[in-house]
């Protein structure tokens, strides 16, 4: 039984970690294309630090795409060949910020 | 790629085809099979450059044009006969308006079996990247 619950992805748990990780360093936060690379590049370390930490047989892909409030358009789209019963992915969008908007994506996949 | 080659190392449990895989007590890719960053970068070039040469940003129409290319991208890797690897693929597409944009990635893997592969692409009214990940099933 144990198993099985190990064996899923869970959603919850994952998007509460991108969602604090990312306002942790983006809120109050200005644009500055000197900063953006630390900004991203810290995000997704702690995204992952975060994920490790929970000790579970999974490989993970974290992204972060951040681009700046222009009034230009910005879509994502993902295609995965993997265990539908296993894996997941799970994206969360940030907009609260007036100058930029931040999406972050988790794959997960299962060892 | 040719998979029935009669001297080549054969594994019992032959007939895994799709998601549903066998244990094969093998620990990593044979060397004809790891995944190739140039060769898939090769493929998201083609794909891409094929599909949005002419294109102009139109709202509409973008979201369709990422999923299309998400799984053009996605038929054409499958086809280059990785075997026992789980692929995804990324695609960020948006319009060019003199805005700043960054795309970052980070993974936990399994450095030897496991890599990626990434291709941008821009004109005067749109920019897209794609990214492709390769992850060996044990």
């Amino acid at each position: 039984m144990a198993d099985e619950l190990e064996k899923k992805f869970e959603y919850d748990t994952t998007v509460q970690i991108i969602e604090d990780q990312v306002k942790a360093i983006l809120d109050q936060k200005v644009y500055d294309a000197k900063e953006v690379h630390v900004w991203s590049s810290e995000i997704v370390k702690r995204v992952l630090k975060q994920l490790h930490k929970q000790n579970k047989p999974f490989k993970y892909v974290v992204t972060c795409v951040i681009m700046q409030k222009n009034g230009a358009g910005l879509h994502t789209a993902s295609t995965c060949y993997w265990d539908t019963k296993a894996d997941g992915s799970c994206s969360y969008d940030y907009h609260s910020n007036k100058t930029m908007h931040a999406i972050c994506t988790v794959f997960a996949l299962h060892i | 790629m040719a998979d029935k080659d009669p001297n080549a190392y054969q594994d019992v449990d032959e007939d895994d085809e799709g998601a549903d895989l066998q244990p094969t007590y093998q620990l990593g890719p044979l060397s004809g099979e790891k995944f190739m960053q140039h060769e898939v970068r090769e493929v998201l070039k083609e794909v891409m450059n094929g599909k949005l040469k002419d294109m102009q940003y139109d709202d509409s129409k973008v979201k369709q044009m990422s999923l299309d290319i998400s799984d053009e991208a996605k038929t054409k890797i499958r086809a280059l006969g990785y075997k026992r690897y789980k692929i995804i693929i990324q695609t960020v597409m948006g319009q060019v308006k003199d805005q700043g944009a960054y795309v970052t990635s980070r993974c936990l893997w399994d450095v030897q079996k496991d890599n990626y592969a990434s291709y941008w692409f821009k004109n005067d009214s749109l920019f897209c990247v794609c990214m492709v990940f390769g992850l060996y099933l044990e």
